[in-house]
């Protein structure tokens, strides 16, 4: 990572105008991504993770305000881009795939017009080219008789089907990052594996960024260099995944992992308690302090520091090394 | 061994689906050929892909649909064989949990009405009882008293599969079916219900056939393993023998893509090709034999029967009778 990163992100918050008074769905989020890289992102419902890429891709409703100290991709400061500029850029250099695969393909039009769409729009293909490059992209993808599925409409495909070619869309351009939503999570498991395989190759192979959000730990480990957990729209912890699952600094990442049950040794799983917190119920200091087990009347009431990298930037009072919590000497 | 509280022999259903106005109706085996047996106090797990049949099972079983062939035993007596009245209790001895605890709630119905009204459907219980015997099961399930007069909205994904779990337990049935009780909720919020799911058994003597798509959880609960692909089950025998060595394809291809939470561990992936084919023209012979790596020519002509093979029944011509796994094609894993 000696370049500039591909996209950069600091202190990036987003809160919503609700009836009860603003709601911050993603506060202070940090994320840097290179080329070629495949960071995740991991975390509960509620804690901001589709938010905080929402925001990056501009598409957040009217109602939320987003805020960050820099929020760039590719040299561009995308909160300063006009809405005609940004246009430019998603869907070209930056793409995403979205969670469920029967909802966001439009079911009135068919698979080529749709993957067309893009490649007009962006690169001004005409029709002959774009037919040849659509074909081109949902072999890539491994969908069998791509002339053929070019005039199928969605609802003639398979869940694991879609989700192919929702990601030939994101690669039509040939993107530099990608951000998957939950790409799998519709799937069943053997199709799973097929997805993220290629995910993986495009991701190795052609040099782009991913972003993978996800909730999925097993899906984390078998593919992400990197992790990052949010927690009720927190960062609360990143890491190296290796390093991450050996040896979680936050004791929300480690009862997270604790709760899986492949994990577990004995018959009781050792669970977290309670739920995460909601807009009204927000606790004062950290916002994880009524579910941690290590939780002292300081986390109760002073909101955690970031530790340094060597404690995985860990967002708590006293962080874990080896499942014990560090009394704090100095400021990270 | 004891008697069984539940049997299953054979059982088979077909749909009728039909194909526009002139064309003949065309019929889908969503189940074939389902036999278990399982013990009190026992867990079965069913594994499958969707469109394995997995469901239909679990409606068959809850008796919501009376089989197209085959036979289902509860404690021993024949269910199709049964009077209404005797057939009406059998019902209240095999319960179910959905795996939508969204929408198995009515949300105009009071959670203490909605756990009360099994009671009230197959008992004689008068009102007050009937509220002890709700509020008692709530206590169990962890939920509070005050929680009685509420709405499934004020409740979380958590909260209301616990109410679920309670209204499917206030009539103490011996039998409780679980489709997919745990794949809508949270990692931390499953681990509560996954504990909960283990106490109940524990305390209520109850068995539970457990309808899940995920392996993880799975082996954390189940005593025996049932996997399904395409409405017949491919194999079936103890939790161990299934996961220490699994030997249809299928299995072992469905273990290998389940992403396994470490990044340590050094595994072979068998990534299957395709997709499960339409139930509607199931390929002849073997029902896996189009994605199968070790396919040969006898699995395209001729159906593998169910056969105990190294301590679990596995219907496949290339599994072999040994305790250790079948050499096969595999692939590194991503990385």
């Amino acid at each position: 990572m000696a370049d500039t990163p591909l996209l950069s992100i600091r202190n990036l918050s987003v809160s919503f105008a609700t009836s009860r008074g603003p709601f911050r769905a993603v506060d202070g989020v940090d994320l840097d991504v290179s080329s070629g890289e495949l960071v995740a992102i991991v975390g509960e419902s509620g804690s901001g993770k589709s938010v905080a890429m929402l925001a990056v891709m501009g598409l957040l409703p009217w109602t939320a305000t987003v805020t960050a100290d820099r929020l760039a991709f590719d040299g561009h400061d995308m909160l300063a881009l006009s809405p005609r500029e940004r246009r430019r850029i998603i869907g070209r250099d930056l793409a995403m795939i979205f969670q469920e695969p029967m909802s966001s393909l439009n079911p009135c039009f068919t698979v080529g017009f749709q993957i067309g769409e893009a490649l007009k729009t962006h690169l001004g293909l005409d029709r002959a080219e774009r037919r040849v490059r659509s074909i081109e992209l949902l072999r890539e993808v491994g969908i069998p008789e791509p002339e053929r599925r070019l005039k199928a409409f969605p609802h003639q495909l398979s869940g694991g089907m879609s989700q192919r070619v929702m990601i030939a869309m994101a690669l039509a351009c040939r993107p530099k990052l990608i951000i998957a939503d939950e790409p799998t999570t519709a799937l069943d498991v053997t199709i799973q594996a097929q997805i993220l395989d290629l995910l993986v190759r495009l991701q190795r192979d052609n040099g782009v960024g991913l972003v993978l959000i996800t909730h999925d730990m097993g899906v984390v480990a078998e593919t992400a260099q990197r992790v990052c957990v949010h927690y009720a729209g927190q960062q609360v912890e990143m890491q190296e995944t290796a390093g991450l699952f050996r040896d979680p600094h936050h004791p929300y990442t480690a009862a997270l992992l604790a709760a899986l049950p492949e994990r577990a040794s004995g018959r009781i799983l050792p669970s977290i308690p309670g739920v995460v917190p909601g807009l009204a119920d927000r606790p004062k200091g950290c916002l994880f302090s009524p579910r941690c087990r290590f939780a002292t009347e300081r986390c109760r009431t002073v909101p955690p520091p970031r530790s340094g990298p060597e404690l995985g930037l860990a967002l708590c009072h006293t962080p874990l090394v080896g499942g014990v919590p560090q009394r704090r000497t100095q400021a990270a | 061994m004891t008697a069984p509280v539940m049997e299953a022999v054979e059982l088979t259903q077909t749909y009728e689906v039909a194909r526009g106005f002139l064309s003949a109706p065309a019929s889908v085996k969503a189940v074939s050929g389902i036999s278990f047996r399982l013990a009190p106090r026992a867990t079965l797990a069913v594994v499958g892909e969707s469109g394995s049949g997995k469901s239909t099972l679990a409606r068959m079983l809850t008796m919501i649909e009376p089989p197209g062939s085959g036979a289902l035993f509860i404690n021993g007596a024949d269910v199709a064989e049964a009077d209404a009245a005797t057939r009406r209790r059998y019902r209240g001895e095999v319960q179910m949990v959905f795996q939508n605890p969204y929408g198995s709630l009515n949300p105009r119905q009071t959670i203490g009405a909605a756990i009360e009204e099994p009671l009230l459907v197959n008992t004689s219980l008068s009102s007050a009882e009937r509220r002890r015997q709700a509020l008692e099961m709530m206590t169990r399930v962890g939920l509070r008293a005050e929680h009685h007069a509420r709405y499934p909205h004020m409740f979380s994904g958590g909260q209301r599969q616990r109410i679920a779990i309670a209204r499917a337990l206030v009539l103490r049935p011996k039998i409780l079916v679980l489709d997919e009780p745990v794949s809508a909720l949270d990692v931390s919020v499953r681990a509560q219900v996954l504990n909960l799911l283990v106490e109940l058994q524990e305390s209520l003597d109850v068995a539970y056939v457990f309808v899940s798509h995920d392996l993880g959880v799975v082996r954390h609960m189940a005593d025996d393993v049932m996997v399904m692909y395409l409405g017949r089950a491919v194999e079936r025998g103890p939790r161990d023998a299934i996961f220490d060595a699994p030997k249809h394809p299928y299995t072992r291809a469905l273990m290998s893509a389940t992403p396994i939470a470490d990044p340590g561990a050094r595994r072979e992936r068998i990534v299957l090709e395709g997709e499960l084919p339409s139930p509607f023209n199931p390929p002849s012979g073997c029902p896996f034999n189009p994605r199968c790596p070790l396919v040969m020519e006898r699995c395209r002509a001729e159906m593998p029967p169910l056969e105990r093979k190294g301590g679990r029944l596995v219907a496949c011509w290339a599994a072999q009778d040994t305790p250790g796994p079948t050499p096969m094609q595999r692939q590194p894993a991503f990385a």
